[in-house]
């Protein structure tokens, strides 16, 4: 199995065309609610196979739980370290901690009250309001995007759970599928061809500084049978912002 | 705190862009959202439905830009609208002639200090337009608030029908069901944000008929509150 130049750096610069009216495409399952960007790449590539497994779907997995009013300033929610350790313990102690999952993100909200009487922002309260902790998926440590595999706990004043969601799919191995290259997988994602469709033309620079092999998982109740191969880039938009994009990695 | 309860008494309006003539249309996602507002809405709640105008119908009047006469939302209580929504010098709801750099848009500047009437929340189910929260907060004189998003989003009638569902079938308030319904919609790279006149609307407020909710703010300050997270 070779590798496509792991040492180095490539930087494609993408420049999509100004006003560009782009088709639906097989396989897209909902459209971006703005404008497609130019892109930079600047990533390295995973290591180039002719094919990678895909599963079969077996069931789905919807658990809600939530108290009522979770939105609100409150005075002692707990650190982000002492979120985390409750929430491992609460989810492995209800049996929901699945093997492939992963700690994605644990992050404060805040209330927050801004005036904008001088023509700036300034905020004038900033009251906590709850921490969440965030689980993905991998499957063999290959990354799975997308909204159908998430676990998110949150948690109140004195470490309380206030919010449970989890959502997740129990798979099989179904075998293996020949996959497009990178370089194919790039002009798709230049030409618009992703899982959710850019919808539009020019726009604020795009870095892309990640690229993966992967899956994609969509919403529970999509009637999703399979998770096939994706490529996975992520990025950065000009505001900082992180970006996503997954491209239809199986061959024709 | 005010609760009514008489659902026929309550109206929404909806605006669908998805057929745009320079950039990338957003057909059927936009009418199958507003087919699942319209089902929770009317069928379920019992609400009237003010105005659905949808592609070139749609017009920047729909969103209450003018002083007098026809004010668009603001002659109801709720308002979803589905499109475009693009950063061009300050965020913007395209409209469906939209090209970079020219009209056809709505912006914060065209609805300052005009929901002042029937108004208390929209939905804006469009990439980009909270992100200058700022700006698009000047819109709430009597109205409450907004939910949108700050980054790129996408069409879901997962986002609709989740939020609904909260709203109504469980009695949650606005800011609760909007925050379900981000986290089973989409993935980690969606920043929701959801900005209220007061903090009391933010935390209080329910849809008509499922709750209380917040008194209008009197007199009007240049305060707003604002919660956001990635989804």
């Amino acid at each position: 199995m070779k590798k496509i130049a792991l040492s180095m750096l490539i930087i494609f610069v993408l420049a999509i065309g100004a006003i560009n009216y782009i088709p639906d495409a097989e396989g897209t399952v909902s459209k971006e609610l703005g404008l497609d960007t130019d892109f930079v790449i600047n990533a390295q590539f995973p290591e180039e196979v002719s094919s990678f497994p895909y599963y079969k779907v077996l069931s789905e997995e919807n658990v809600h739980e939530s108290q009522s009013n979770i939105l609100k300033a409150r005075e002692a929610v707990p650190s982000e370290d002492e979120a985390t350790k409750v929430v491992h313990d609460y989810l492995l102690k209800k049996g929901q901690l699945p093997e492939d999952s992963y700690l994605s993100d644990v992050e404060v909200l805040y209330l927050k009250t801004i005036n904008t009487s001088t023509g700036q922002d300034i905020v004038e309260k900033k009251e906590p309001v709850l921490v969440e902790v965030s689980y993905n998926r991998q499957i063999n440590g290959v990354p799975v995007v997308g909204p159908g595999d998430s676990i998110t706990v949150s948690l109140g004043d004195d470490g309380e759970i206030i919010y449970f969601f989890k959502t997740w799919r129990e798979l099989e191995i179904a075998g293996e599928v020949t996959i497009i290259d990178a370089n194919t997988a790039i002009k798709n994602l230049q030409e618009g061809k992703t899982i959710q469709k850019p919808a539009g033309s020019e726009r604020p620079i795009v870095e892309i500084n990640d690229i993966k092999i992967g899956y994609f998982s969509d919403v529970t109740g999509s009637n999703q049978d399979f998770y096939k191969p994706v490529w996975i880039f992520k990025g950065i938009d000009d505001r900082g912002y992180e970006v996503v994009k997954c491209v239809d990695g199986v061959a024709k | 705190m005010l609760t009514v309860s008489n659902a026929s008494a309550y109206e929404y309006s909806v605006t669908v862009v998805d057929d745009y003539a320079y950039i990338d249309d957003l057909t059927p996602h936009g009418q199958n959202q507003y087919e699942r507002v319209e089902y929770w809405l009317h069928d379920v709640a019992g609400w009237s439905e003010e105005f659905y105008d949808k592609d070139s119908s749609v017009t920047a009047e729909d969103f209450g830009i003018s002083d007098s006469g026809y004010k668009g939302l603001d002659e109801a209580d709720f308002h979803y609208h589905s499109g475009h929504g693009v950063d061009d010098i300050g965020t913007e709801l395209a409209l469906c002639s939209w090209m970079p750099g020219f009209n056809n848009d709505v912006t914060a500047g065209d609805v300052q200090y005009k929901w002042d009437q029937d108004n208390e929340w929209v939905f804006l189910h469009s990439c980009n337009v909270l992100d200058d929260s700022s700006d698009w907060a000047k819109a709430l004189d009597a109205s409450h608030g907004i939910m949108g998003f700050a980054t790129t989003t996408y069409t879901s009638t997962t986002l609709v029908n989740e939020f609904f569902d909260e709203a109504i079938n469980s009695d949650e308030t606005i800011a609760d069901s909007y925050y379900h319904a981000t986290k089973a919609a989409f993935g980690s790279s969606v920043k929701a944000v959801i900005i209220a006149d007061t903090s009391s609307q933010m935390t209080n407020d329910h849809l008509h008929g499922q709750g209380s909710m917040a008194a209008d703010e009197s007199p009007n300050d240049s305060s707003y509150a604002y919660l956001s997270w990635w989804c």
